[in-house]
């Protein structure tokens, strides 16, 4: 758009004289309420600078108008050419771009097919991949299921025979040690009978002889005890 | 004195019969000596027939001056009499003191005098103890000897 850039340059040019006007009358408010001589001076100079900037202005903006009118008519005929133009060159674009869009349709077309015949191949061969693989995988897992259930049948047998085994030592070893405490036992109570039967001897021979035995008995019991004081010669 | 003391122990063994036997001793040399009558005298016909049997020297020994002195020395030197204690495992009749003391006077002192003792723990046979020395000699005795043998046989019964 070249033709629009002027409009716009004067535009932002009158627009710039205008702050700068605005600017100038509010820096003279501010100047106006000084007393001083100076501040008046520059009033007055400014009110001039105001003026002739105003005017400068306004001639601006009358050219910018006039630029801008010319312009605008050269615009609407240039506007026509370039409609007609881009009417051409679109019809041109337009029947291009049928073109070989058909071409590019035919062709697509074609590869679509030549891929879908490609696809039906590569998953025939995936199927008959899987199939195999899967056979395959199939076998391989009969033989681990085998293999295990073999190496869990030869751990089982060993560890039954195992505990067996340490079963029996066990028992053996309970019944070594209830034999040897009945033997203990055993022989406790034969030292206790031992040590017993002595005074048990002596117990019944006193109840037993005290009753059986007659006084020539008993006597003649002392007299031998009295031959064997004499043997002694326990009283001299 | 000792005449006297021998004369008393003649027919008198053991110390029980020995003190009975000067009781009666004594009492009957009272009443003699004193003019009692001697039917009162309250003594068994065995003490009546010891005293019968007694020395005649013995009896007139004693006479009213001399028979509290001399009783009491007769007392004291029986008294002294140190006893062969014998231990025996059932109550002996007086009978066989008698027997016993004339054996033992026969075969280990004249005129011993012994004293008995019961033991029950001697089963039979008898124990001494003569001068604080004692010895056993009973079945008791003869068990504990045996002891080792009497267990042995057990143990071969037993098993």
């Amino acid at each position: 758009m070249p033709t629009l850039s002027p409009i716009i340059t004067i535009s932002v040019l009158a627009a710039i004289f205008l702050v700068l006007f605005v600017y100038q009358y509010m820096e003279n408010i501010r100047l106006r309420k000084r007393p001083d001589r100076l501040i008046t001076d520059a009033q007055d100079k400014g009110y001039t600078l105001l003026s002739e900037a105003v005017k400068k202005a306004e001639n601006i903006i009358a050219i910018a108008e006039l630029q801008g009118l010319k312009i605008a008519a050269s615009d609407k005929l240039s506007t026509k050419d370039a409609r007609d133009k881009f009417t051409k060159a679109l019809e041109d674009v337009t029947k291009q771009s049928m073109d070989s869009l058909s071409e590019f349709a035919a062709t697509s077309q074609q590869n679509i097919i030549k891929s879908e015949s490609d696809f039906k191949t590569y998953l025939d061969s995936l199927s008959k991949q899987a199939s195999s693989s899967t056979a395959q995988a199939q076998q391989q897992i009969e033989q681990k299921v085998n293999s295990l259930f073999e190496t869990f049948e030869q751990n089982l047998s060993s560890f039954l025979t195992e505990s067996q085994s340490q079963s029996v030592k066990a028992i053996d070893l309970e019944m070594q040690a209830a034999r040897q405490l009945i033997q203990t036992y055993k022989q406790q109570q034969f030292k206790l009978v031992d040590e017993n039967i002595v005074a048990m001897l002596e117990q019944t021979l006193s109840l037993v002889l005290a009753k059986k035995m007659s006084l020539k008995e008993q006597m003649d019991l002392v007299y031998e005890s009295l031959e064997k004081a004499k043997v002694d010669k326990f009283i001299i | 004195m000792d005449e006297i003391v021998a004369m008393f122990l003649q027919f008198n063994y053991s110390k029980g019969q020995i003190h009975h036997r000067f009781n009666a001793l004594k009492s009957f040399l009272q009443a003699k000596l004193f003019n009692s009558n001697r039917n009162e005298l309250e003594i068994s016909l065995e003490d009546k027939k010891w005293l019968d049997s007694l020395n005649p020297k013995l009896i007139s020994y004693f006479n009213p001056y001399n028979i509290d002195v001399e009783l009491k020395v007769l007392e004291q030197k029986l008294h002294d009499i140190k006893p062969l204690t014998v231990f025996l495992s059932f109550q002996i009749p007086d009978n066989e003191v008698d027997n016993l003391g004339i054996y033992i006077r026969q075969n280990f002192k004249k005129d011993a005098v012994i004293e008995i003792k019961f033991d029950g723990n001697l089963i039979g046979g008898a124990a001494l103890s003569w001068n604080g020395i004692y010895k056993d000699y009973s079945i008791h005795s003869l068990i504990a000897e045996n002891e080792a043998k009497l267990i042995e046989t057990f143990k071969n019964y037993l098993r």
